[in-house]
């Protein structure tokens, strides 16, 4: 499936919406639209995971890209993971250092 | 066995192992772990080892489910390298690499590997049964299934049983 990453800044909140499939070839696609969010002064970055359908150690290393890119002052949360999503960003750790949300 | 490019092989993995969990039944999660797993062999040899090409195969038996990528990447045993060295970094601190292989680790039952005829061969392999125990005792290649190739001399006793380690 296609990725999409889709963003809007509004008072220090970046959110981005994932939709498709986060991998070797989609990771760059989203790493583009960090570092434009991240060119604005932000206090917070929102991933909207709901529909994110698959995601691989390329995705992970966006997360990585997002924590360079932001500093340690900006949260970063994920919302809606799914299951297999969730077990992957858990797994590897990255629940120590993004806040995880079910969908609101 | 099918062979797929940097621009394919993504969909390739997904597709074949979409359908061997539908002719084993395996549940989504696991079905999700080995194609992650067999993502992540593909990717690492295309964009680290340089391979142009990754060759997929893949099969069901009675106990077991299994994904064969050859490439014709330099060595690279990923039963050598510790996974669990990138979890000790802070998340905020990590360097590229190391997570793809984790993952590998982490989600099948069983990693094999061989070189053959100067070629990587790994096979990832998930049982059927969750609760079957873990790593090959004195296992016998998994048996051939029509039009698929089968994976020669990868079960040498003592190559697999990382399976599981967190997760």
């Amino acid at each position: 499936m296609a990725f999409e990453a889709k963003s809007h800044v509004w008072d220090g909140t970046a959110t981005i919406r994932l939709r498709g499939e986060l991998a070797a070839k989609s990771a760059g696609q989203l790493n583009r639209v960090i570092a434009e969010v991240s060119a604005q002064p932000l206090t917070r970055l929102v991933l909207l995971m709901d529909q994110l359908t698959y995601l691989s150690s390329a995705g992970l290393r966006s997360l990585v890209f997002a924590h360079q890119r932001l500093g340690r002052g900006v949260e970063i949360v994920v919302v809606g993971a799914r299951p297999e999503v969730a077990e992957t960003i858990r797994l590897t750790g990255f629940d120590r250092s993004v806040v995880m949300q079910e969908p609101v | 066995m099918i062979p797929s490019t940097a621009t394919t092989i993504g969909r390739q993995v997904a597709a074949l192992v979409r359908d061997l969990a539908a002719r084993a039944g395996l549940d989504r999660t696991r079905a999700y772990r080995l194609r992650l797993a067999a993502d992540e062999i593909a990717t690492n040899a295309v964009t680290h080892g340089g391979a142009d090409v990754v060759h997929l195969c893949g099969g069901v038996d009675e106990d077991r489910v299994w994904v064969v990528l050859e490439d014709g990447a330099p060595f690279f045993d990923p039963r050598s390298h510790d996974p669990s060295a990138v979890l000790a970094t802070d998340p905020e601190d990590r360097t590229p690499g190391g997570l793809g292989l984790f993952l590998v680790h982490s989600g099948v039952d069983e990693l094999l590997y061989d070189r053959v005829d100067d070629r990587n061969r790994t096979t990832l392999v998930i049982h059927r049964d969750s609760s079957a125990p873990e790593g090959p005792s004195g296992l016998s290649a998994p048996e051939g299934t029509p039009g698929l190739s089968v994976p020669r001399g990868t079960m040498e006793p003592g190559a697999g049983g990382h399976g599981g380690a967190g997760g």
